[in-house]
């Protein structure tokens, strides 16, 4: 059951309250308020150094913060709490060797398997193992194993003891195009099968796909935390609807220029570039203004928001213009 | 059993098993009974009607010119007097320590720098397991190391008719106290200093400065160094883990036993100390 078709799914599964943290004069996160909830697939989402890796270690306990809380399954968080640790499986961005030198995927994942103490064990990482495509290869040294498959491997480490809750650091960063699809599948499998998955990124447009909610990072601050359909119907008072026309014509400017919700029109080529002020679905009346002016629209497009768009557009510089997302609280 | 013992007894059986399949146990361990043989078969040679005769064995002469310069002639005649198997054990057991620690200390800075201290620490493992596994895991390494040269030891003692005196396990005990203390001083020092080679280089520097103000402490020998090392080891006694060894031995050999056990206890606490401040200051700060 996936997040969508589960509405009632909605219970806290993390929070964080004014979570901050300093590494002496440097702010790394800043008053963070996040909300991660059961069953969805969760986007930390920045650029490098915005602070999502930090957000990562504070909440999983590698790094104390310096003030704020973290609850985690209705708990106030803290490291010593094993039984809490214990449903959270981690995929972080490095990928240790000295497991052993000759260590294999095998005796790696036996040894988790032991410190999670999941039952049936061999049968579980001999499933997990053929699920990920590395069943054949079980026995090979993992420091013979490519980044695609070190990235498999510690997916099926971090599956291993059915965890609640599934924490990516950078999943796909430094992986081909065969790589990122496969674990993009895996992840959504995984959501679909009911975990919560939160994914850390600096590659916007790759998650955007498979997140249900992002929290946008900037600085250490959180610029907004929302779905991308909320975030678009944000900031779609500024939306772009781009009409073609076989030849443009100076009149419908002027027509389309007295619409209320109409705030400039430019005219590039063929095409009418037109900024609204409204997330209404326009283009049945904007069909009908052109075809009265004798100009039958080509086509008429609403360019979607992206998340790298809506992060460029929510950025320090332009915050005022969004009061809900001043100082890094949620819309 | 709970989650937290399941850890410490999954991370340490680990950790045991690296060393043990680690080649460099192994040559440590030829290299302390070669070490052991040398000074055993040379001091059988040294033996002439009248006692200790060092210059037949150039091993033997170097090695007393060696201690007479550190602790003058009297202590380094003491030191033989019971048989060669008291300093050889000594010797050996702080090769041992040395290696032990170096070793534990390189593995802390190893994991933390490749992220698998993290990767640790993100399954059911906290601060307190994860240096109790290292710190159990030295625990029994060096137990080992004592059974196999005691075990050498006896078989020596029987093939070559030399005494075994039992006042080695104790000192097998003593010295064990006194690589906890080493131990837990190298402990604080990874986790206060965030650079894992500063806090080997720190370590070191350390132990050799206690080691050099120890030896001269107990050195017979007149002049400012030996009044400057008094000095400093009498400032030093607390924070000197040697200090603590050489008292409990001393008070031992001059049947203070109470005294004795009173040092036993503080070298125990000292350890306790230590280590749970390295503890305590690493659930604090975090990693």
């Amino acid at each position: 059951m996936g997040y969508w078709s589960g509405s009632l799914r909605t219970r806290e599964l993390i929070s964080t309250h004014d979570l901050t943290k300093r590494f002496g004069n440097l702010t790394a996160v800043d008053n963070l308020n996040m909300t991660i909830r059961s069953g969805e697939i969760y986007g930390l989402l920045g650029p490098n150094g915005s602070g999502k890796t930090t957000t990562i270690k504070l909440l999983l306990g590698i790094l104390r913060p310096t003030s704020g809380v973290i609850n985690i399954f209705g708990e106030v968080f803290n490291p010593n709490k094993l039984h809490i640790k214990s449903k959270i499986g981690v995929v972080p961005e490095k990928h240790p060797f000295d497991l052993g030198s000759s260590i294999n995927a095998l005796d790696y994942l036996s040894f988790f398997g032991d410190l999670y103490r999941v039952k049936n064990k061999i049968d579980r990482i001999g499933s997990l193992l053929k699920k990920v495509e590395l069943y054949e290869v079980r026995n090979r040294r993992i420091n013979e194993y490519s980044r695609g498959m070190l990235q498999k491997l510690s997916i099926t480490r971090a599956l291993l003891s059915e965890p609640e809750i599934l924490f990516l650091d950078e999943p796909i960063s430094g992986l081909d195009p065969i790589g990122i699809k496969q674990v993009r599948d895996l992840i959504k499998n995984e959501n679909e099968r009911g975990k919560t998955i939160v994914i850390s990124s600096h590659l916007l447009s790759e998650v955007e796909k498979i997140c249900h909610r992002f929290a946008l990072i900037h600085r250490g601050r959180l610029l907004i935390e929302s779905s991308l359909e909320e975030i678009n119907k944000m900031l779609g008072k500024k939306t772009k609807v781009v009409v073609e026309v076989e030849s443009p014509d100076e009149r419908v400017t002027s027509k389309l220029e007295k619409l209320s919700y109409v705030e400039n029109v430019s005219i590039i080529n063929n095409f009418y570039h037109i900024t609204i002020t409204t997330h209404m679905d326009i283009r049945k009346e904007l069909s009908s203004i052109f075809m009265n002016s004798g100009l039958p629209p080509l086509s008429i497009a609403v360019p979607k928001l992206t998340l790298e768009e809506a992060f460029i557009t929510l950025t320090d510089e332009n915050l005022s213009l969004f009061p809900g997302v001043k100082n890094g609280t949620r819309v | 059993m709970g989650l937290g013992f399941n850890s410490l007894l999954i991370l340490t059986k680990k950790r045991i098993n690296d060393v043990l399949s680690d080649i460099t146990f192994y040559i440590l361990c030829s290299l302390l009974l070669l070490i052991n043989f040398i000074i055993i078969s040379s001091y059988l040679a040294s033996i002439g009607s009248s006692g200790i005769d060092p210059s037949v064995s150039t091993f033997m002469t170097r090695t007393f010119t060696l201690l007479e310069g550190l602790f003058g002639t009297s202590a380094t005649s003491q030191i033989f007097s019971k048989g060669p198997l008291l300093f050889s054990f000594f010797l050996s057991s702080l090769v041992a320590i040395l290696y032990l620690i170096i070793l534990t200390l390189i593995k802390l800075g190893h994991e933390k720098s490749t992220g698998t201290t993290e990767l640790y620490l993100y399954s059911p493992i906290n601060v307190k397991i994860y240096y109790l596994s290292f710190f159990i895991e030295n625990i029994l390494i060096y137990i080992i190391i004592g059974i196999i040269l005691i075990t050498f030891y006896v078989i020596s003692s029987i093939a070559a008719n030399i005494f075994f005196d039992i006042t080695l396990i104790i000192n097998f005990a003593f010295l064990f106290l006194l690589f906890l203390n080493v131990l837990t001083i190298g402990l604080l020092l990874f986790s206060v200093v965030k650079r894992h080679f500063a806090s080997v280089f720190i370590w070191l520097s350390l132990i050799t400065f206690f080691v050099v103000i120890q030896i001269n402490a107990i050195s017979k020998k007149e002049g400012f160094l030996q009044y400057t090392s008094v000095y400093f080891s009498n400032i030093l006694g607390w924070v000197n883990p040697f200090s603590y060894y050489f008292q409990i031995i001393n008070h031992l050999s001059a049947q203070k036993v109470a005294l004795s056990l009173s040092y036993t206890f503080i070298s125990i606490v000292y350890s306790a100390v230590f280590f749970l401040s390295s503890l305590i200051y690493l659930d604090r700060k975090g990693l």
